[in-house]
């Protein structure tokens, strides 16, 4: 019996606040913000539960793809080889050579049927490149890698079965097939590049989760005095605490269900269509999604889960702490004093962070330099939110009493008087943007050489092309043979030095150096020797030269080869005017003629692949970021909608009286609208300057410009949206408001 | 004919909400330089007369002019215009806004009328003198429940109404100030030359008014208005 009438005073309360839910226009904001926070929060767990869960699934599909490598002669079933990584529009792609040794050769993952001697089997993407620019780049494509063969959907890979005449097997390892005890042989660019475990998980949650979770409390918080007198009057009723709780989770209930719901419609979509995103080179397929439903759904609750746990334990904590906090602590001295100076201290310190990065070396101590400037910074933020909030609200209302504006005039007055709470409330929106920023900024740092490698291909473009070589096969003599006479080739290896130790080489016939005007007997090259032509000065640049000069070779003008036993050996190709050789043609024909073809790239080409590959980390910490940024930017918006209706009655007689109803979206949008895109511009502003102080140096953090002018539209739109919802909100109140109501703000 | 000294005219003025009766065939006039007190129990129909006079209600029947002007067949554009420019309101609490000057209150009241702002700024100082408000730019939430009155009863005389409504303008003052207060509204139609029509519970208040209608409560019994 207890037990029973437990329950139903239970489900008593939870029914009386389902009930209260819908109820009046601060129950419409509170379930607009409470539900956008769950589906922040629910699609942050979400995606960082799919990540990673897809990660394992790389991890496995890598390591069956694997070659399962044999010396064994008699064991091996085909024979491959890793040719290495190419690029194609600075996209990287692994190249590897195969060849069936027996009728029944393991077929590598995803590849349905062995390609024709001299064609090729490639990743979707690779077919993709290749159509757009050169079809037959590696030889007749026959066929394309199934998923199943790809450690990522979007991976970029390449199967070549050599023609028979310039097939090398010594130059391939035997292999009994692929995936067997794990496989002992090389990974691609899927596992190569994946993001550390931490990385990701420092991602969704300071880019979604935490956001999303201080959106739902922020929406949890809408109403609170309401809500606490309601709370007392239960209490002196005899209800308990958990009586009151479950009032909340009735009330906060369809919310947060929507929310979930949303959010898992979302991800629902995205396990039945699969997802898309070129600009972040991902594809996530429909598949991979459905393999995890259940570990998606339970997350999902989970998110709803803590939603609740925000609403009926978290929010109510913190204000019965902070009602603890006013009545025990004292009005301190000062406390109430302007916020100029922590303003003031605020700005010197952005400044500071700015500036003095570039004063030392230390990269280590840059780096603590900024972190340090932008923490400080950023406690300092509500003080220069005040400060600015409140300067603006001065002028507007200067400026709407000379213009004759009352909106303005009252707008600018509020915003003035209430620079305090509003400063908090937009140091959500700033602080988050700048906390997504600092995931963007620290994933996406770049070192010094890609930049150098940028200005270098600016400046040289593809005049100097470099390819390792294996060893020099007839195909690669084949191949330099049918250079063009405007193309000039060179050498470079590594041979044993001054006291034992590997120095670089360079060799070249006699007719190569000439044409850069060296004598045929040159033993050294020196920066300051060479540096006259365009090729000279490609040289350099690609560093195949130093100021103390470079051991020079002259190799015989019939054979222009390197020694047969040349370590690590490289083909240099110049363009004699500076002028570009034809890259990706080079490359092509190297295919016909050598087993794996040729890498041809500029020096700097690697560097710049990588910073590639680190920028789209960038672009996925601000995908997720914009996500979480929204989220709050929607529940900070709404708590300012909430202190204007707070506000409504004292402007409604007004309003009713003269009959016009223009004058309260001006309000509002001074009110609100002006504080939500200051905070949104005043966080993206920082988080693009305070890093410029990290613009040199051997790490440079490089802030996204599409993160800025993303944040600010956002906060922008959201502002006129809220400016709007705020000013029909006034305009409906005064309408209804008559002399001598009591309530009249029910809308 | 249309007296152009009558400020307000109601003639057998009926509104009914649902199957209540509120007003029954009220009528009376008030003239420029006079004032009239309206009484009456709570439920009486005071808050439903006023918003009749102001054009925020219309009546099943009977007339309103304000200025000579029907606010029952005025459209809502017209009758807004008559609220701004010929009626002003004074509330129980002021209802002011407690984030500007008193100045800057008053002011609001001639801008939204569209008047310029020199001009408004210079109304406002002029009336808030002549009601003895000295300190103009301290904000209003500083100022005593008497000092609020007077700033409420400039804003509502700054655009120079014909006619000017007060709805239980002591109903939240003590005993002294509530005199104050009467004595500053029951001057202004000889100073400002408006009509004066005082909705109140206190019969002191009512006592000093040239003319008082008594509304009768209809939850008890029915029975008309007269003056």
């Amino acid at each position: 019996m207890r037990v029973d009438r437990a329950r139903s005073s239970s489900s008593f309360f939870f029914t009386l606040g389902l009930a209260m839910s819908g109820r009046g226009p601060w129950a419409r904001l509170r379930f607009v913000a409470l539900c956008a926070g769950t589906i922040v929060l629910c699609l942050g767990l979400s995606g960082l539960a799919g990540t990673m869960a897809l990660a394992q699934d790389r991890a496995a599909r890598a390591e069956s793809i694997r070659p399962t490598l044999t010396e064994d002669v008699d064991q091996g079933r085909l024979l491959i080889s890793f040719d290495g990584f190419t690029q194609l529009d600075d996209n990287t792609i692994l190249v590897q050579s195969i060849w069936p040794l027996v009728p029944d050769a393991p077929l590598p993952p995803g590849v349905s049927a062995w390609p024709e001697p001299g064609e090729a089997v490639v990743s979707p993407s690779v077919h993709e490149l290749l159509v757009d620019s050169d079809p037959e780049f590696f030889g007749p494509v026959a066929a394309v890698i199934g998923p199943d063969g790809l450690e990522t959907p979007t991976e970029r890979r390449a199967y070549l079965r050599p023609a028979a005449e310039i097939l090398d097997p010594d130059r391939m390892s035997g292999a009994t097939g692929f995936g067997e005890h794990g496989g002992d042989g090389w990974h691609g660019l899927g596992m190569l590049n994946a993001a550390p475990t931490w990385g990701v998980l420092l991602l969704f949650l300071s880019a979604t989760i935490i956001p999303g979770g201080a959106a739902v409390s922020l929406g949890a918080g809408l109403d609170r005095q309401r809500r606490l007198t309601r709370h007392r009057r239960f209490t002196v009723a005899g209800a308990r605490r958990r009586d009151t709780s479950l009032v909340d989770a009735g009330e906060a209930f369809p919310a947060l269900i929507l929310g979930a719901g949303l959010a898992a419609l979302a991800v629902g979509m995205v396990a039945t269509f699969g997802l898309r995103l070129p600009t972040l080179d991902t594809v996530v397929l429909a598949g991979d999604v459905r393999r995890h439903l259940f570990l998606m759904a339970g997350v999902l609750v989970l998110g709803f889960i803590i939603a609740m746990f925000i609403v009926v334990v978290v929010r109510p904590r913190m204000l019965r702490l902070r009602g603890r906090r006013r009545r025990r602590v004292p009005v301190m001295a000062g406390e109430h004093k302007s916020p100029a100076a922590r303003a003031t201290a605020g700005l010197l310190i952005g400044a500071a962070t700015v500036v003095l990065p570039p004063l030392t070396t230390s990269g280590p101590l840059r780096t603590i330099t900024y972190a340090l400037g932008t923490s400080l910074f950023v406690l300092c933020l509500p003080a220069v939110l005040a400060v600015i909030l409140g300067a603006a609200g001065d002028g507007i209302a200067s400026i709407g009493a000379r213009a004759g504006s009352v909106g303005g005039l009252l707008g600018g007055r509020r915003l003035g008087a209430f620079p305090g709470r509003t400063a908090r409330l937009c140091l959500g929106i700033a602080g988050t943007i700048l906390v997504v920023g600092q995931v963007q900024l620290w994933s996406a740092q770049l070192g010094r050489q890609y930049f150098d490698s940028v200005a270098l291909r600016e400046q040289h473009g593809t005049s100097l092309l470099v390819a390792p070589v294996g060893a020099v096969t007839p195909g690669v003599e084949t191949f330099v043979a049918a250079l063009d006479k405007s193309t000039l080739a060179m050498w470079s290896w590594f041979e044993e030095g001054p006291g034992g130790m590997p120095q670089e080489v360079l060799g070249a016939s006699c007719l190569t150096w000439r044409a850069l005007a060296l004598p045929c007997d040159v033993t050294a090259l020196t920066t300051a020797q060479l540096a006259t032509g365009p090729s000279a000065l490609a040289l350099a640049s690609g560093g195949m030269m130093t100021d103390s000069g470079v051991p020079a070779r002259t190799l015989s003008a019939s054979t222009p080869s390197p020694p047969k036993d040349a370590d690590a050996l490289s083909l240099i190709l110049m363009s004699l005017d500076g002028s570009d050789l034809p890259e990706r043609q080079l490359e092509s024909s190297s295919y016909r003629l050598v087993q794996g073809g040729l890498r041809l790239q500029t020096p700097w080409q690697s560097w710049i692949s990588a910073g590639v590959t680190t920028k789209l980390a960038g672009s996925w910490a601000v995908a997720w970021g914009m996500l979480g940024v929204v989220g709050m930017l929607i529940a900070t918006a709404l708590s300012l909608v909430g202190d204007v209706i707070s506000s409504a009655r004292d402007v409604a007689p007004l309003a009713a009286l003269s009959g016009r109803w223009r004058w309260l979206t001006v309000l509002s949008l001074w009110r609100l609208g002006l504080p939500i895109t200051l905070a949104a511009a005043l966080g993206a502003v920082s988080y693009y300057i305070l890093p410029s102080g990290l613009q040199s140096g051997e790490n440079v953090m490089v802030a996204s410009p599409t993160f800025v002018v993303a944040c600010v539209a956002a906060g922008a739109a959201i502002a006129v949206l809220m400016t709007v919802v705020a000013g029909q909100f006034l305009s409906i109140t005064a309408r209804r408001w008559r002399p001598g109501d009591s309530d009249y703000t029910t809308v | 004919m249309v007296d152009s000294a009558l400020a307000l005219d109601v003639e057998d003025l009926s509104v009914a909400l649902g199957d209540r009766q509120i007003l029954t065939c009220v009528g009376f006039s008030v003239c420029a330089g006079e004032s009239l007190a309206i009484v009456g129990r709570s439920g009486s129909g005071k808050s439903t007369l006023l918003n009749c006079i102001l054009g925020l209600m219309r009546p099943d029947s009977g007339q309103i002019r304000v200025g000579g002007t029907d606010m029952v067949a005025a459209s809502s554009r017209v009758a807004a215009r008559l609220r701004r420019e010929q009626i002003g309101m004074v509330f129980q609490s002021g209802e002011l806004l407690h984030e500007l000057s008193p100045v800057e209150n008053v002011m609001v009241s001639a801008m939204l009328a569209g008047r310029r702002t020199a001009e408004a700024r210079a109304a406002a100082v002029e009336l808030l003198h002549d009601l003895g408000i000295e300190s103009m730019e301290r904000s209003v939430s500083q100022f005593s429940g008497g000092e609020r009155q007077r700033v409420a009863v400039a804003r509502a005389l700054v655009n120079r109404p014909s006619l000017l409504l007060a709805d239980e303008p002591t109903g939240s003052l003590d005993p002294g100030t509530r005199d104050m207060v009467s004595d500053l509204l029951f001057d202004l139609p000889a100073q400002f030359g408006c009509a004066l029509a005082v909705v109140t519970h206190d019969p002191a208040v009512a006592s000093r008014a040239d003319q008082r209608l008594d509304l009768p409560d209809h939850r008890s019994a029915d029975g008309s208005a007269g003056s």
